[in-house]
């Protein structure tokens, strides 16, 4: 049975779409995150899970039962707000008690409890303090305990981390996917962060303009991307212009300019027109000053138009038939520099790192 | 980096402008005007309020504190004071308790219903005073508006006596001080985030608990100003008890006027000014000392 079941689930603002047919089932204890652009309605889903809005049209499941029209105080989810929405006027144990409190929990149970979570946040001596005392992360914290002392079955974060500093927030990264698999609590993270949720997630869903994009586990959605948005949107990939030249059985040879030609696996070649997109991305592809292939490749003249120093890589920004593509070099600086003074270079493309996109559907 | 967004708000600057003295010369101004024409005058009335009344304008200098212990022993005084603190804590009752519902409607909307009914709010306190004052004649005399209403109602059988009585005096002052009291909870309630309160929701309080434990806690600070504010402006309010009250049952700052411009004895009048002053003085401290106990430390 699944923790969370959301079927045909619509939300509309008189005229507005947010959310349209978004069908879903979560597994217990799994960390699902909903990705996508802003206004692309995966907040909006959240909210509806919550109990925060009230669906259109659809139905929501929690633990196998219908809850698409119980008020939020009756759902068994628990949420962490954007900006934490601690209660001002409450000390940081009476925030965290406030679930429990509301449940009629013993008065030396609750003392217990909340000793226990904030020790779980790392927020032990911080009760008596009041919310304003404490720093974003610190909030973040007491937000999350808040969450998780009533003991949800599914655990609700909308953008938790997008406050806080980049150092913290990788910080906050790990140690709410630790507290997560501790607690293996049911969990949808909300997030714009395709880092974020590259790094923590069991299974990404994305959303663009209302709708799931595409489902699947981190590495599947980075390698295996089934549209061009999600391509697009999850790491960075060049998309080159291409036509289609001949379809063979689990081939499809496509030119990206009169003289260089790419035999592109591709299992189904059917539904190919003849204006094709050649995605690829830009670690996958290798700056050469002179044109001979290492191995399987074919190599594309380019303009070497700027060099980017990044720390880790070396980013090249070069044209191809006046067309701007990135390749990302990781190849060591030494070697990477020797190139920033060359005015035209080579790449490496190997056909089989390459992404077949029809104008109109899907990625082949 | 949270810190250092701080120091860059205006508030902070100015903070730091204000150490460094820079602004005290836009300062002396205002401190000239208020020195002169406010505290010097008062003290000098303070210093009257010891002198002893020998008749009408005149007054021997020294310091005694025959006037005051006459205003705070005499039972017609006494009566005068009670009298002036129960319509202001009646007001003050009936501003909150009636006010806040409206306020917490008013705070909930959103658009131009709620332009219209701010707007409602606010032009009365763009009409002169004693106009209005006059208007609640029209409304209330024994030949008004709502004694023909009656009366063509058969509810009663001769016009009720309203004016120059102390509901009179309520109605009155209800009519100034409400739309003030409205404006500040109104203020007060739109700066509780709504988030909170899905938050409250979130984690199993129903509408009601999440309205007691969010809204309404977070509003008392405010509601504390309304009130006091209300308080305040009732008990020294003077053209509307000496206009719409009854000649018989008068309030403190009608004695003083009395005192002052009548009987032109200034060494009681003032001593009944410092003694009204000293009422709202500790009222202010009474709510200053309850809001510090009650740890909004926002």
């Amino acid at each position: 049975m699944y923790d969370v079941e959301l079927v045909d689930l619509n939300k509309n603002y008189r005229n507005v779409i947010a959310v349209e047919d978004v069908s879903l089932e979560i597994k217990k204890g799994e960390f699902l995150f909903l990705l996508g652009p802003s206004g692309c309605g995966k907040t909006t889903t959240l909210r509806m899970i919550g109990g925060m809005e009230e669906p259109t049209s659809g139905t929501i499941r929690i633990q196998g039962k219908d809850v698409s029209n119980v008020p939020p105080e009756k759902r068994d989810t628990s949420t962490v707000f954007q900006n934490w929405a601690l209660f001002p006027h409450k000390t940081i144990s009476e925030n965290v008690a406030f679930g429990l409190v509301l449940r009629k929990v013993p008065k030396a149970t609750i003392n217990e409890e909340v000793k226990k979570y904030l020790a779980m946040v790392g927020l032990d001596g911080f009760g008596d303090r009041y919310p304003n005392q404490l720093s974003g992360g610190q909030k973040q914290r007491v937000a999350l305990a808040r969450a998780l002392i009533v003991n949800p079955a599914v655990l609700l974060l909308d953008e938790p981390l997008s406050a806080l500093d980049l150092k913290l927030r990788h910080q906050m990264r790990f140690e709410i996917k630790r507290i997560q698999k501790n607690l293996k609590v049911t969990t949808i993270f909300v997030t714009h962060d395709q880092t974020e949720a590259l790094a923590m997630a069991d299974r990404i869903v994305i959303m663009n303009k209302g709708r799931i994009e595409q489902i699947g586990t981190p590495t599947d959605v980075y390698f295996n991307p089934k549209t061009k948005f999600v391509s697009d949107f999850i790491g960075e990939m060049n998309f080159m212009p291409g036509k289609l030249i001949k379809k063979e059985n689990s081939t499809a040879k496509v030119a990206l300019s009169d003289f260089c030609h790419l035999d592109i696996p591709c299992a189904d070649t059917s539904r190919l027109t003849q204006d094709v997109m050649v995605g690829i991305r830009p670690e996958k592809l290798f700056v050469k000053s002179d044109p001979t292939p290492s191995n399987a490749g074919i190599l594309l003249p380019v303009t070497m138009e700027e060099v980017t120093f990044l720390g880790q890589l070396l980013r090249f920004h070069v044209t191809f038939e006046g067309k701007m593509m990135i390749v990302d070099d990781f190849g060591g600086i030494n070697r990477a520099l020797r190139y920033q003074k060359l005015e035209t270079a080579y790449i490496e493309i190997n056909p089989k790192d390459c992404l077949l996109i029809p104008e109109q559907g899907d990625v082949l | 980096m949270e810190s250092a967004i701080k120091k860059n708000t205006l508030p902070a600057r100015m903070h730091e402008a204000y150490r460094k003295n820079k602004f005290f010369i836009m300062f002396l101004p205002a401190v000239i005007i208020v020195s002169s024409f406010f505290f010097i005058p008062i003290l000098s009335l303070l210093r009257i309020s010891f002198y002893s009344y020998v008749e009408m304008g005149v007054f021997d200098p020294g310091f005694n504190l025959e006037n005051y212990v006459k205003f705070l022993t005499d039972p017609f005084y006494l009566q005068v004071i009670w009298y002036t603190m129960k319509i202001a804590l009646t007001v003050t009752m009936i501003c909150l308790i009636f006010g806040y519902p409206v306020a917490y409607y008013i705070s909930c909307m959103t658009g131009k219903w709620k332009m219209f009914l701010l707007l409602l709010l606010i032009i009365p306190l763009w009409t002169n005073l004693i106009v209005r004052i006059y208007g609640w004649f029209v409304i209330l005399g024994s030949q008004g508006l709502l004694n023909s209403i009656l009366l063509s109602l058969n509810l009663i059988e001769k016009p009720l006596s309203i004016v120059f009585s102390t509901t009179a005096v309520v109605i009155g002052l209800l009519d100034n001080v409400f739309p003030w009291i409205l404006l500040i909870m109104i203020s007060v309630m739109e700066g509780i985030e709504w988030p909170l309160i899905e938050a409250a929701r979130d984690l199993g309080a129903g509408r009601i608990k999440t309205f007691y434990e969010i809204t309404f806690k977070l509003s008392l600070p405010g509601v504390a100003v309304a009130g006091l504010f209300a308080f305040v402006w009732s008990v020294g309010e003077y053209a509307v008890p000496s206009l719409l009250g009854s000649s018989s049952q008068r309030t403190i700052s009608i004695e003083i006027a009395d005192q002052m411009l009548n009987m032109l004895n200034w060494p009681f009048g003032a001593a009944m000014a410092f003694v009204l002053f000293a009422i709202s003085v500790s009222v202010l401290l009474i709510n200053n000392w309850l809001s510090s106990r009650s740890n909004i430390t926002r």
